[in-house]
C-alpha cells in the first residue's frame, strides 16, 4: 500500500464529496423555494432569499463544525468522553496500549499520538485528527481488557492506517457536512414549535406569517431528515471501503493476520460487541474500528465479511469473549524494555528496499522500533513520557556540547524563564543524552510528543519561546538545530494548523527540490562522489532533467529554509517522489550520514510526511 | 414584499445566529471542562508516585528513628488520608469538595514529611544512608513535577472559569449544567528542605 497515493486519493474523494454536497444543498434550497411558492407569489426575491438562507445556514453550520473538529483529534476524543492516558501511566493494561502505540508510531515515523481511554464495556477504537501531527488514538476499556497483545497490535495498526492514509480529514469533512444538513431539520423543528405556539395564541386570526413559518418548518424538517439520510448513506459507503483498506493495512503492518482477525472475532463473540453508549457516538460512527451503532447505515462491513477477507478459511465460530479477561504481563510491559517474551511476528528475510519506507511500517520496522527504543536509557524514556521531563529532554538535546560559553548562556536562559529545577534536570539529562546517536535522539523527540501535548497553552508558549531562544542564542543555526526545530514545531503543531498537503507539483518547484538534493549531495560524505549522488537523485526526481549540481553556497540552511514553504504545497504523491529522490541521493554512498539524516528528517517533518526509520538499518 | 415577510426574515436570521452561538457556547463549555478534567490525570500519576515512595521512606527511616514512632505513624496516616483523597478527586476533578480535600490532605502530608526530614538532621548515620538520599531526591523531583502539572491543571481550570464568566456564556452556563466553577488545586508550599542532589 502506498499511503502517499492514498492521501491524494482521499483528497480527490473529498473534493467529489464537496461537489455532491453542494448539489444536495442546492436541491434542498430549490425545494424550499417551490414549497414556499405555494404560500407566496413566486418571485425572484423569494428565490434569492430562500436560496441564500438555506445555503447560508448549511454552510455556516458545516464549516463551523469542520473548523472545530479540525483543530485536532483531541476535540473528537473529548466529545466522545475519552480520558487522556498519561504517557507515564503504570497501570498495566494502559501501559501495554501505550507501548504498542509508541512502537507503531516510531516504526512509521510519526510523533507518538496521545491516547484516550473511553469508559465503555465494548471493544472499539478510533483515530482522529487533521494530520499525522495532531492525531489522537482512542480505545475503549473493553478493548484494553478483552484483547491480547497481538490483537491490540492489529487494532492499533488498523487505526494507524487511517492516520497515514489521510482518512481522518475525509471523516471530519463528512461529519461536518452531514451536521450542516441535519441542522436544517433542527431549525425546522424549532420553527414548527414556534408556529404551533403563536398559532395557539391567536387561533382566530388567520395569520399569513404563522402559516408561512409552519410551512417552512415542515419543509426544513423533512428535507433535513432526507438530506441527512442520504448523507449517512454516502458516509457509510465511503467508510466501508476505508475499513477494508485499513484491515488489509493492519495485516501488512504487523505481518500477522491473526491479530486483527482475532480482534474482530472477539468483538463477534462479545455480548457488548462494539456498540458505544456515548450520546455523541453516532456523529463519529464512521471513525471507529468496529461499528458503533446498529443501524441500517452500517458504516462498517459486517464482521463476518471482514474476517473472511483476512482469513478465508475461517470456520465461522466466535470465541466466548464474555469469559475472557486478558492478563497483562506486568514485567514486560511496565518496564521500558520492549524485548522479553512478547510474541514477535516472524521478520521478513528479504532485504528491505528503501522505497518500502513509504508503504507503511512492516513487522520488521516495528521490531526495529523496539530495538531503537531499547537502546535509549530507560530513565530518559521515563522522563520523555511526562510533561516536566519531556521539556527538559528537548532542551538537553539542544544544549551546545562544544562551546561551554554558549552552553552557560543557554542554561541561564532556562533558569531565568522557567520553573525551578528545570535547568538542573536539563543539565542532568544532557550528561546522559550526549552519548546517543543522532537517530536515537530523533526517536527520543518523537517519544516526547505525547507528553508535550499535556502542557497548558501558557506552558506551551513559554516552552516554545525558550526553545527558540536556545536555538538562536549563538546567532547561528547548525543543521542539527535546524532539523530539530522543524521536527519539534511541526510535530507539536505549534507553527500552523492547515491542510498538510497542497496541489502543486515538483515540476513547478524544481529549483527548491534541487536545493535539497544539492544539500544532501554536498553534506552527504565523500567529496568525490558529490556529483554522482546528485545525479542519482535528479534522475529519480525527473528523468528528463539534466540539471547540474548547484554550488555548495546555494544549498545552505538559509536556502533550505527558503525552499520549504513552496515544498509544503506539493501533493502527497509528489512529496513521495521528492523524498525518494532525496533518499536516492543519500544512499548513493551506501551509508546515511548524520547530516543526511538531519536534512531528510527536517524536510519530512516540515512537509508533514512521516519518515520511517526503516532505511537507517543499512547504516 | 410585505412587511410581515421582512420581519420574519429578520427574526429568522437573528434566531439562527442565536442558535449557532448557543450551540457553540455549549460545545466550548463541555470541551473546556473535559480539558481540565483530563489535566488532572498527570497530577494523579505524579502524586501516586509520591505516595508509593513513602512506605519505602518509612522503612528506611524506621531503623534509625526508633524513638520517633509517633512522627512516623503520623506520616503513614497522612499518606493514607492523602491517598484516599486523591482517589476521590480523580473520580471527579470538577468537584470543589474533593479538590479541597486533596489540598488539605496534601498539606498535612507535606507537614508530616517536613518533620521527618527536619528530625533526620539529628541522625548523621541516616543522613549518610544512600537509600535515604535517593528517596529524598526522588521525592523532591516528584514534587517539582507535581507542581508543574498542577500549574497545567490550574491553567485549564482558569480557562474554563474565565470563559464561563464572559458574556454571553455567563447567561447560559447555569442552564447547561455548568453552574459550578472549577476549583484550583493549591498546596501550602512546604518545600522539602535540601536542594535536590541530582543523580540517576
Amino acid at each position: 500500500m502506498d499511503f502517499f497515493a492514498e492521501q491524494d486519493q482521499a483528497r480527490k474523494r473529498s473534493k467529489w464529496l464537496v461537489v455532491l454536497f453542494c448539489l444536495a444543498v442546492i436541491s434542498i434550497a430549490l425545494s424550499v423555494f417551490f414549497v414556499l411558492s405555494y404560500v407566496y407569489q413566486p418571485s425572484w426575491e423569494l428565490f434569492w432569499i430562500t436560496g441564500a438562507g438555506t445555503i447560508g445556514v448549511v454552510s455556516l453550520a458545516s464549516l463551523g463544525r469542520i473548523a472545530s473538529l479540525a483543530s485536532g483529534g483531541s476535540v473528537v476524543a473529548e466529545a466522545l468522553g475519552g480520558q487522556l492516558i498519561s504517557p507515564n501511566t503504570s497501570d498495566p493494561p494502559q501501559r501495554r496500549i501505550l507501548n504498542i502505540v509508541e512502537e507503531m508510531a516510531i516504526a512509521s515515523g510519526t510523533p507518538v499520538p496521545p491516547v484516550y481511554l473511553m469508559e465503555e464495556k465494548s471493544i472499539n477504537a478510533f483515530a482522529a485528527g487533521n494530520s499525522v501531527n495532531n492525531a489522537v488514538v482512542g480505545i475503549t476499556r473493553g478493548c484494553a481488557e478483552k484483547l491480547n497483545r497481538e490483537q491490540l497490535q492489529g487494532v492499533v495498526a488498523h487505526e494507524f492506517s487511517h492516520i497515514l492514509n489521510g482518512d481522518m480529514r475525509l471523516n471530519i469533512k463528512l461529519t461536518g457536512m452531514i451536521f450542516g444538513i441535519v441542522c436544517l431539520s433542527r431549525i425546522g423543528e424549532i420553527l414548527m414549535r414556534a408556529a404551533a405556539f403563536s398559532g395557539g395564541g391567536r387561533r382566530r386570526k388567520k395569520d399569513d406569517g404563522t402559516a408561512a413559518i409552519l410551512a417552512l418548518g415542515v419543509v426544513l424538517f423533512v428535507l433535513g431528515l432526507i438530506g441527512g439520510f442520504f448523507g449517512s448513506l454516502i458516509r457509510a459507503a465511503v467508510s466501508r471501503q476505508r475499513e477494508f483498506l485499513a484491515d488489509a493495512s493492519a495485516v501488512q503492518f504487523t505481518r500477522n493476520p491473526d491479530g486483527i482477525s482475532g480482534a474482530l472475532k472477539r468483538i463477534g463473540g462479545f455480548s457488548a460487541g462494539s456498540k458505544l453508549e456515548n450520546a455523541n457516538a453516532s456523529d463519529f460512527s464512521h471513525m471507529f474500528f468496529g461499528s458503533a451503532l446498529s443501524t441500517m447505515f452500517a458504516t462498517h462491513p459486517p464482521l463476518e465479511k471482514r474476517i473472511r477477507k483476512i482469513e478465508p478459511n475461517w470456520n465461522a465460530s466466535f470465541p466466548e469473549t464474555d469469559k475472557i479477561s486478558e492478563k497483562v504481563d506486568l514485567q514486560s510491559e511496565q518496564t521500558a524494555g520492549f524485548a522479553g517474551n512478547i510474541s514477535v511476528p516472524k521478520a521478513e528475510t528479504t532485504e528491505s528496499n528503501f522505497s518500502q519506507v513509504f508503504d507503511g511500517p512492516s513487522a520488521k520496522n516495528i521490531e526495529q522500533a523496539r530495538e531503537l527504543l531499547a537502546k535509549i536509557p530507560p530513565h530518559l524514556l521515563d522522563l520523555s513520557r511526562e510533561p516536566f521531563g519531556a521539556r527538559c529532554v528537548v532542551f538537553a538535546l539542544l544544549l551546545d556540547s562544544s562551546n561551554s560559553n554558549v552552553r552557560d548562556q543557554q542554561i541561564a536562559l532556562i533558569q531565568n524563564r522557567l520553573e525551578t529545577a528545570t535547568d538542573q534536570l536539563t543539565e542532568k539529562i544532557s550528561s546522559h543524552s550526549s552519548s546517543l546517536s543522532c537517530f536515537e535522539k530523533f526517536v527520543l523527540i518523537e517519544e516526547c510528543a505525547a507528553a508535550l501535548h499535556e502542557l497548558s497553552p501558557n506552558q506551551m508558549s513559554d516552552f516554545a519561546e525558550v526553545l527558540d531562544g536556545l536555538i538562536q542564542i549563538d546567532q547561528q543555526i547548525d543543521l542539527f538545530e535546524w532539523s530539530m526545530e522543524k521536527v519539534i514545531f511541526h510535530q507539536l503543531n505549534l507553527r500552523e494548523n492547515r491542510d498538510p498537503h497542497g496541489s502543486s507539483s515538483i515540476h513547478k518547484n524544481l529549483s527548491e527540490c534541487i536545493c535539497f538534493l544539492g544539500a544532501l549531495a554536498h553534506y552527504g560524505g565523500e567529496s568525490d562522489q558529490t556529483e554522482q549522488s546528485f545525479a542519482k537523485g535528479i534522475a529519480s526526481l525527473s528523468p528528463q532533467n539534466k540539471a547540474a549540481i548547484p554550488p555548495v553556497t546555494e544549498c545552505g540552511i538559509a536556502q533550505l529554509e527558503e525552499a520549504l514553504p513552496r515544498l509544503q504545497s506539493l501533493t502527497a504523491s509528489d512529496k513521495r517522489t521528492l523524498l525518494s529522490a532525496c533518499m536516492a541521493t543519500s544512499e548513493h554512498d551506501q551509508t546515511i550520514s548524520e547530516n543526511e539524516y538531519q536534512i531528510l528528517r527536517g524536510l519530512a517533518a516540515a512537509i508533514s510526511c512521516p519518515l520511517s526509520p526503516a532505511f537507517i538499518n543499512k547504516v | 414584499m410585505s412587511p410581515t415577510i421582512i420581519t420574519l426574515i429578520v427574526l429568522a436570521v437573528i434566531g439562527l445566529i442565536l442558535f449557532f452561538t448557543i450551540i457553540g457556547i455549549y460545545n466550548k463549555l463541555v470541551t473546556l471542562k473535559n480539558r481540565f478534567e483530563n489535566a488532572f490525570s498527570q497530577i494523579e500519576v505524579q502524586l501516586q508516585r509520591r505516595y508509593d515512595l513513602i512506605p519505602n521512606l518509612i522503612e528506611t527511616v524506621k531503623g534509625y528513628m526508633a524513638h520517633e514512632k509517633e512522627t512516623l505513624e503520623a506520616v503513614i496516616q497522612a499518606r493514607n488520608q492523602a491517598q484516599s483523597s486523591l482517589q476521590a478527586a480523580s473520580q471527579n476533578p470538577s468537584d470543589a469538595g474533593a479538590i479541597a480535600g486533596l489540598a488539605g490532605a496534601e498539606g498535612l502530608l507535606g507537614g508530616a514529611l517536613g518533620r521527618i526530614f527536619a528530625l533526620s538532621e539529628n541522625y548523621p548515620d541516616l543522613k549518610a544512608n544512600q537509600n535515604m538520599a535517593n528517596l529524598q531526591e526522588e521525592l523532591s523531583s516528584t514534587e517539582n513535577k507535581v507542581a508543574f502539572s498542577r500549574q497545567a491543571f490550574n491553567d485549564a481550570v482558569t480557562a474554563y472559569n474565565t470563559y464561563k464568566q464572559t458574556f454571553p456564556p455567563v447567561v447560559f452556563a447555569g442552564m447547561f449544567g455548568h453552574g459550578q466553577d472549577g476549583t484550583l488545586l493549591e498546596f501550602e508550599s512546604k518545600k522539602i528542605k535540601e536542594a535536590p542532589k541530582v543523580q540517576f
